[in-house]
Formats: C-alpha cells, structure tokens, sequence
C-alpha cells in the first residue's frame, strides 16, 4: 500500500504513542530515532507498499528487532569486543567462502587463493558492517548477509573480474496488474470459452516436465494449500519450493505459449 | 540462525503415484458439473492468458532483499506477506538466485561440502583498530550549557569512504543502503547520556553531493534537549538543528571540496560540534 508522506509520518506518530502505552517511554525514545531515520531514508515507504503491513505493523517490528538486537548491535559497533568479534568474523569467512562460487569464483582456482579471497571479503564486511546504519527492522544476520554479499560482489568486480550480470535487466514479467480488468466474464457470453480455457489450463499441467511441477501446481493453485503445508507433503524445503514455484510457471507459460501458437 | 519453518519431515506421507492423475481427472469432471473453480486457478490462467509485460527488477527490490529472507527464515509465509516482491522473485532468476542463496547459507540448508577447515580460519581482529570512533572533547561537561566537539582525521575518513563506500559511483551492485557511518560514539554530559551517529549518504540525483545526517539519542526516557550542531569540512561550514527525535540532516555537500582532483582522496579533517541551545 502506497502512502502520503504526512499521513504516514501521523500513522507512524500514533504507532508510536500506542507503543509508548503498552511498552514504555524508554523504548519509544530508543526507537522513534530509527523510526523516522528508516521513513527519511524510504525504508518505511518501501517495507510499506511491497507488504501487507501497516504502519503500526511496521513500528511493533523496529520495537521488537531492537528489543531484542541493540546490545549486540552496541557491543559490535560501538565497543567492538574481541569475544564478540571472534565468532561473528568466523561466520563471515564462512559465509564469503561459500558465497565467492555463487558469484562466478572459478572452480580450477586453488583452495589456498579461495580462502585468501574469503578472507579479504570477510575483513572488508567487517569494517563495513562497523561503519553501517544497522536499521532494526531486520535481524541481524540476514542484514550482516546482504552486507557480506555486496561486498563480496564488490570484490569480485574489482579483483577478479567474473561473469557477473552489473546491469539492470528488463525481464518480462506476467502481468498480475490488468488481469482484473481483462479476465473474461464467466457469466456472459464467454463462459463456454472460458471452460474451454481452464481445460487447457489442466490440459497444460498434465504436460509439465516433471511429477513435482504437476504436484505443486495442483496444491497451490488448486487445493489452496500454503507453502508450509506443500513442503510437508512433498517433503522439500521451503528454498526448494521457491524455486519449484518459479520453475513450474516458467514450464506452464512455454506449454501455454505453444499451445496458442498451435491454435492460431 | 536456523529457519524458522517447523519441517517435520519424519512424519511425511508421499503422495500416491497416481495422485497427480486422480486429482486431475477430479478437476476436470468439475469443470464438466460447472462447479466453482478456485480462485488462484483463475488468476494463474488469467496471467496465463495475458500477453507477457516489461517491467524492471530494480534497486528497491534488491533493499527488499534482507527484510523477505529475514521474515522467510522466520517462516513467515512470504507469497502472502511480500505479493509484489514474490512476483518479481517468480520472474527474475537473479533475484531468486540470490534470495535461495541467502536462505540456503543463512539456514544451513544445504550440503555442508564447502566449509573452511578450522586450522583456515583467520583470528586476525586488527581492522576492528582501524573502525574505532574518537571520543569527544566536552566542554563545560557538568553543565547544561556543555558543547561536545568530535574531530575526524582525513585519515580516518579516507579508511571508511574507500574502504566500503564509493561516493562519487552510484553502484549497480545489490547495494542495500549506499551510505556509510562517519562517527558513531555514545557520551555523557551535563548528567545524561547520549548515543550519537553521523552519517554520510551518496544520493541518486546528485552524486557529486554528499548527504550528511547526525542522529542524536538519549539514553533515558527523558525528551532530547534543544542542541544545535556544526560541521567543519574542509573550508564548509554547516548547521543543522535536531527535531525532537534527534535527527538533524545538514545541507549538501558537494564533493569536490574534501576530495583531491581524481576524487580518490578526501583531504581535509571534520569536525563536528553539538551544543545545547
């Protein structure tokens, strides 16, 4: 949902009073600061209009995030304690050692050079991650992830130049927004064309490449089914239905564009 | 930091071998009856139906990117939570590609083939010396006319901008925030405490200016103080008061006068100074 700049700083003002109630003065004082830092920035508008939260939504999140994430964010930061420092370097080794072969890292390379690389990244996201606004309306590490990952693509632009895609694509996208307009009229005078249509459309399942694209689009589309439940009965991980989801539509749109393509 | 979804795959049943086909032929005999059909279905094949459309995956979505892992960990269900975002993962393979690679590492979700021995690990901590904020010098500190002034070496400053920050190159890379905190400090003065952050921002529409916002907050329940603040860099001077939340945005400052020629060097110090008004 899109927002008027005033009446989301009013929406976020009276989140904050109704925070203030339930929670306390002092963690309204901590978090209006970040609050209206993050709105300066976009980050409200942004978390806004591709959610389905509200402002308060949004205000109970930063509250709870920095509940229960600034004195780690402090001793990280601001004291920089050894004893903290050591594990979390440890993990952002690990995480650039993993990531540089995402990321078009060569595999003839030696091990020797792929961890001097994991390092070098890994030092570099830790003065990074010193320097940055941490925004408390994400947890920590998938905020110190994202970090990592820029400067580990950074580092690989700069030194070793891989077969990384540096440009804005234009990718053709469905079209979810005009559908409401466009959707023929099960009602009128088309509803024979539009059974004919849906038996394509189970038509087109059928002939999906693999049993589990036919088995998602059947417990998604059909049976109503949320991803959690899917990955249970298919026994999968959530990643893998990301990827599934995206995998079966592509495979449908091919069917689908074919089959037009026949019939014209 | 383990994924929030409760996966019990101990318990699963898999689908029969013929479910795909009963369940299909079940759908077919009710479109026969006329039966209602689900509503997802008809979106699908209304986009089915629809001649694809261009549209960009851009910047913003790539900031989106740590908020949808971190709820997607959580187990949030992010198809329902994140539509928009969610469309643009199903349509863009590097977008989805970096989301599936994040989860992956961030849940251990994978393989554990490529992990660095623990003899490979570096212990080596010395850049923490390198990203340590100075302390102010306070002046009058025990009264409620105190000015706190922080003094920034170019030196220092030439660490943090080259290190992890290009202010004069608007990256095409999945940069989340293209800003960098200058100063970061927390002090006491006139009997209260304070948390203070300067940062420095490089905006899209004017890359040859610098963005520079001071954050200041207190460390008690108590309203901010009415403060100003003051910023010398190089030969500029700016002033910036907080509002009540603490947040002071000073003028823009252009580049060219703290960089050399090439715009590879900053050459001057910074000082800033905060004062009760």
């Amino acid at each position: 949902m899109s927002w008027e700049a005033e009446a989301l700083q009013l929406a976020l003002e009276h989140a904050l009073h109704s925070l203030a109630e339930q929670r306390g003065a002092e963690l309204v004082t901590a978090v209006s600061p970040i609050i209206f830092t993050n709105l300066d920035k976009g980050r409200v508008q942004t978390f806004l209009e591709q959610s389905d939260c509200s402002p308060i939504d949004y205000t109970w999140r930063v509250a709870d995030i920095y509940e229960q994430w600034h004195t780690y964010l402090q001793v990280v930061q601001i004291e920089q304690r050894d004893d903290v420092w050591r594990p979390l370097y440890k993990k952002l080794q690990t995480w650039a050692f993993r990531h540089l072969p995402r990321i078009g890292y060569p595999a003839y390379a030696s091990r020797e050079d792929h961890i001097q690389q994991a390092h070098a990244c890994a030092a570099k996201a830790a003065i990074t991650l010193i320097n940055a606004y941490f925004p408390y309306d994400v947890n920590f590490e998938p905020w110190a992830y994202v970090l990592l990952r820029n400067v580990t693509h950074k580092h690989m632009n700069r030194t070793l130049k891989p077969r990384l895609e540096a440009q804005k694509q234009e990718v053709e996208l469905d079209a979810w927004d005009d559908w409401l307009q466009n959707l023929e009229d099960p009602t009128g005078h088309d509803a024979q064309r539009l059974v004919e249509l849906r038996a394509d459309l189970l038509r087109a399942i059928d002939q999906l490449s693999s049993e589990a694209r036919k088995q998602f689009a059947i417990l998604y589309y059909f049976e109503y089914k949320s991803f959690e439940e899917i990955a249970t009965q298919m026994n999968k991980s959530p990643n893998a239905l990301y990827k599934l989801h995206a995998d079966t539509l592509a495979n449908l749109r091919k069917i689908w564009d074919e089959s037009r393509d026949k019939y014209e | 930091m383990k994924a929030g979804i409760n996966m019990n795959r101990g318990n699963k049943e898999d689908l029969p071998p013929d479910w795909v086909e009963d369940k299909l032929a079940a759908l077919r005999k009710k479109l026969e009856q006329n039966e209602n059909w689900p509503e997802r279905a008809n979106l699908l094949l209304a986009d089915l139906n629809q001649p694809a459309q261009l549209s960009f995956v851009g910047e913003v979505d790539y900031q989106m990117l740590s908020l949808v892992v971190n709820d997607a960990l959580a187990g949030v269900d992010i198809t329902a939570q994140y539509p928009n975002f969610y469309r643009k993962l199903l349509a863009d393979a590097e977008l989805r590609q970096t989301f599936l690679d994040a989860l992956a590492i961030l849940s251990g979700d994978e393989a554990e083939e490529q992990e660095l021995l623990p003899e490979e690990f570096s212990r080596d901590l010395s850049f923490l010396q390198t990203a340590v904020s100075p302390p102010p010098t306070i002046q009058q500190p025990l009264s409620d006319k105190w000015q706190a002034v922080w003094h920034l070496l170019a030196e220092q400053l030439n660490q943090k901008f080259f290190q992890s920050f290009q202010p004069v190159y608007r990256s095409s890379d999945l940069l989340e925030d293209n800003s960098i905190v200058l100063l970061r400090n927390d002090f006491a003065a006139g009997d209260r405490q304070y948390d203070v952050i300067l940062e420095a921002a490089s905006l899209f529409d004017t890359p040859e200016q610098l963005q520079l916002t001071l954050l200041v907050t207190p460390l008690s329940d108590e309203p901010l103080p009415s403060m100003k603040a003051g910023l010398k860099w190089g030969d500029v001077l700016l002033t910036a008061v907080p509002d009540p939340y603490g947040r002071a945005q000073f003028p823009l400052l252009p580049l060219d006068t703290i960089l050399d020629e090439a715009g590879n060097h900053i050459l001057s110090d910074l000082h800033l100074s905060l004062e009760i008004s």
